[in-house]
């Protein structure tokens, strides 16, 4: 079984992508060295399971020129059909295919897990979830796994507590150099970036309304004042609400910010947070969007039911009149706008994100009798990855004196005037 | 763009509302308004269906009003390019801008409106200018300042230089490094700079430098136009339409403009 993609002959305009995102990826391209250097995953067989684009491709080919014999999966709707092919033409086993539905994507996950991957680098936990389903017979000879998101750190979370996780797990997604980064200014920025892009509006002047305070909504909110909105947060959290507060934004409830949105940018993750009557409450014209995201976020089905019609489609603008009679334009189907209609997040931010993949999976293989739980990156893995993104931007990190290692380590250094 | 030819009126007063609007307060016939100054001539096709179904047709010649006369016009002139240019670098390379240092080269109303957005991204910005009052604000304003010839000679990695075209002529982009993004209003500040391709569309390569191509601040001839094109686009129009009607008045047009 040597791959399942959809165009070999794709290959050489995703090769030419993986080349600028690598050109860009200092700490994907020192930790790798590292890996080759010091044989830590020559012959290791590891899967990666990843939204499939250049970035991870860089991930995937790093993996394999240390000497790891890696094959990939990813689920249609997350694939570049080039970077496939570019991969494959690299030698790599790909099972991903653009045009592929969910039955084919399953397939997909299982003919990675026919090759028998030691460990696997996965995205929302699936694929891992997957293996302890599915191939029992491959976790038991499994050293560990890595996963990358939130949402997948929760489910293997309550594996662990339920007793079904078999195998160590780093969640990679908990190292701060991946937390603090990833969804505030990755996000952030190619979710805002999009929303201008593919509804063909400037957000200079507008009213933006953006729901949720998390660390992807304050990144945000943060772009988009950038650029010249003036933005209204929406929040259900008191704590998070105050923080939009003394950031200098408006907040208030979101069905008062409709009345006055040109953007509704929902950054919850969570089911129906724009509802029908959000919707309905909508100035024609105004444009609906999520960043980060679940499906129906945005309330569709339940408009649909309602009564709303799709007016017109162009490109992933859906053009939608609502029961009021208010016309709302909504982005990519209320998809995460910023992997399904635009490149995903830049490059260096995913930089530090992959970093702490290969650090996780360097801390799997060079730790012995790591039981089977979710473990945290340790701090000085994290610290690496940071320290080497610094240099790349040109920063140099400072040094503990003595002197304030000696006070850090003493519990009774007293001197006069403190209190 | 053939397409420009297809559409109805409907469509262009949707496209340049406030524009058109003026233009119908004072006459219905066809009127000429010429523009100079350094924005770039629209496209033949666009030209035409302006003229024929629009009742304006706008023309680019050596002695018309300059638009950047007009204190508002250059205002909004100069936040929805430094928008235009920011969401193109971010597009086009798919690189941070968030952490990375940006040099801002200039001394007009462009590069405050970049800086300040830039600043506010999460970048380090650097004002490259020899204008000793734009110096004087940029470092009250908590700047680092840098003067033209020293923007080769960099102590830190530079990852973008946003050349505005305000205030200097055409620089050595082949000794800069990173990425380079011309964001005069006609492309004056690299032209008959020689690149080579890269890897990535629009980017192409000068020495160490990335020179990522900017979308021209009006409609192109061989590109679908963006809304921020539409927008300066219409009020230009605007503004001339007042200029031609009612003496010029700025605040009338920063009233119409304003969203």
């Amino acid at each position: 079984m040597t791959g399942r993609i959809a165009d070999p002959s794709l290959w050489r305009a995703g090769q030419d992508r993986i080349d600028w995102a690598r050109a860009h990826m200092p700490v994907t391209v020192a930790l790798s060295d590292r890996l080759r250097e010091a044989g830590t995953v020559a012959g290791v067989r590891i899967g990666v399971s990843d939204v499939l684009e250049p970035k991870t491709a860089t991930v995937a080919l790093a993996l394999a020129e240390a000497g790891a014999e890696v094959t990939v999966t990813s689920a249609g709707r997350n694939t570049d059909d080039a970077v496939a092919a570019a991969l494959a033409h690299a030698g790599l086993p790909v099972y991903a295919r653009g045009e592929a539905g969910r039955s084919e994507d399953r397939e997909n996950a299982l003919a990675l897990l026919d090759h028998r991957p030691e460990v696997i680098v996965d995205d929302g936990a699936s694929t891992i979830r997957l293996v302890h389903l599915e191939r029992p017979d491959v976790v038991a000879q499994m050293r560990g796994a890595t996963e990358q998101t939130t949402s997948g750190v929760r489910p293997l979370r309550r594996m662990h507590a339920e007793g079904a996780l078999r195998i160590p797990v780093v969640a990679a997604n908990d190292a701060r150099s991946k937390s603090l980064f990833d969804n505030r200014h990755g996000t952030g920025q190619s979710v805002v970036f999009a929303v201008a892009d593919v509804a063909e509006r400037s957000l200079r002047g507008a009213t933006v309304v953006v729901v949720g305070y998390g660390r992807v909504g304050s990144g945000i909110a943060e772009h988009a004042a950038a650029l010249g909105a003036r933005v209204i947060v929406t929040e259900t959290d008191p704590v998070a609400a105050l923080q939009a507060a003394f950031a200098g934004f408006a907040v208030r409830t979101l069905a008062q910010a409709v009345a006055d949105a040109d953007f509704v940018i929902s950054a919850t993750g969570i089911r129906h947070t724009v509802d029908v009557g959000h919707l309905d409450a909508l100035p024609t014209g105004a444009i609906v969007a999520v960043g980060g995201g679940v499906s129906q976020e945005i309330a569709l089905d339940a408009a649909r039911a309602a009564g709303a019609t799709e007016l017109a489609r162009d490109g992933a603008v859906s053009t939608i009149r609502m029961p009021s009679g208010s016309v709302v334009h909504v982005l990519d189907d209320g998809n995460c706008l910023n992997v399904s209609a635009a490149e995903g997040n830049p490059v260096e931010i995913m930089d530090l994100s992959f970093g702490v993949q290969l650090a996780s999976v360097e801390y799997l293989l060079a730790t012995v009798g790591l039981d089977a739980a979710v473990h945290d990156l340790p701090r000085a893995a994290d610290d690496e990855v940071a320290a080497i993104a610094l240099a790349s931007f040109g920063g140099t990190v400072d040094t503990v004196s003595p002197a304030q290692r000696d006070f850090l380590a003493s519990w009774n250094s007293h001197e006069e005037g403190d209190e | 763009m053939s397409s420009f030819r297809s559409f109805t009126p409907d469509r262009i007063d949707a496209l340049l509302p406030v524009s058109l609007r003026l233009h119908r307060e004072w006459r219905s016939a066809l009127e000429t308004l010429s523009y100079g100054g350094a924005l770039p001539p629209l496209p033949p096709p666009l030209r035409e269906t302006l003229r024929d179904v629009g009742g304006v047709d706008l023309v680019r010649e050596p002695d018309g009003v300059d638009p950047f006369a007009s204190g508002a016009f250059g205002i909004l002139y100069s936040r929805l390019r430094a928008e235009q240019v920011l969401r193109a670098v971010s597009a086009r390379t798919n690189l941070t801008l968030a952490g990375t240092t940006v040099a801002v080269v200039g001394d007009g109303l462009l590069s405050e409106a970049l800086a300040t957005s830039l600043r506010t991204l999460g970048a380090a910005v650097i004002r490259a200018t020899d204008a000793p009052v734009t110096a004087l604000a940029a470092r009250l304003d908590g700047y680092r300042v840098q003067p033209l010839k020293e923007l080769s000679a960099r102590d830190t990695p530079v990852h973008l230089t946003v050349l505005t075209g305000e205030g200097h002529g055409i620089l050595p982009v082949d000794t800069l490094e990173g990425l380079v993004a011309d964001a005069s209003p006609d492309g004056a500040a690299t032209a008959g700079i020689g690149t080579s391709p890269s890897s990535r569309p629009f980017v192409g390569r000068a020495g160490a430098a990335s020179l990522v191509e900017m979308p021209a601040p009006l409609p192109e001839a061989d590109a679908t136009p963006s809304g921020t094109q539409w927008r300066i686009l219409d009020a230009l129009i605007a503004l001339l339409v007042l200029d031609r009607h009612d003496a010029g008045d700025d605040d009338r047009f920063a009233r119409e403009v304003t969203p």
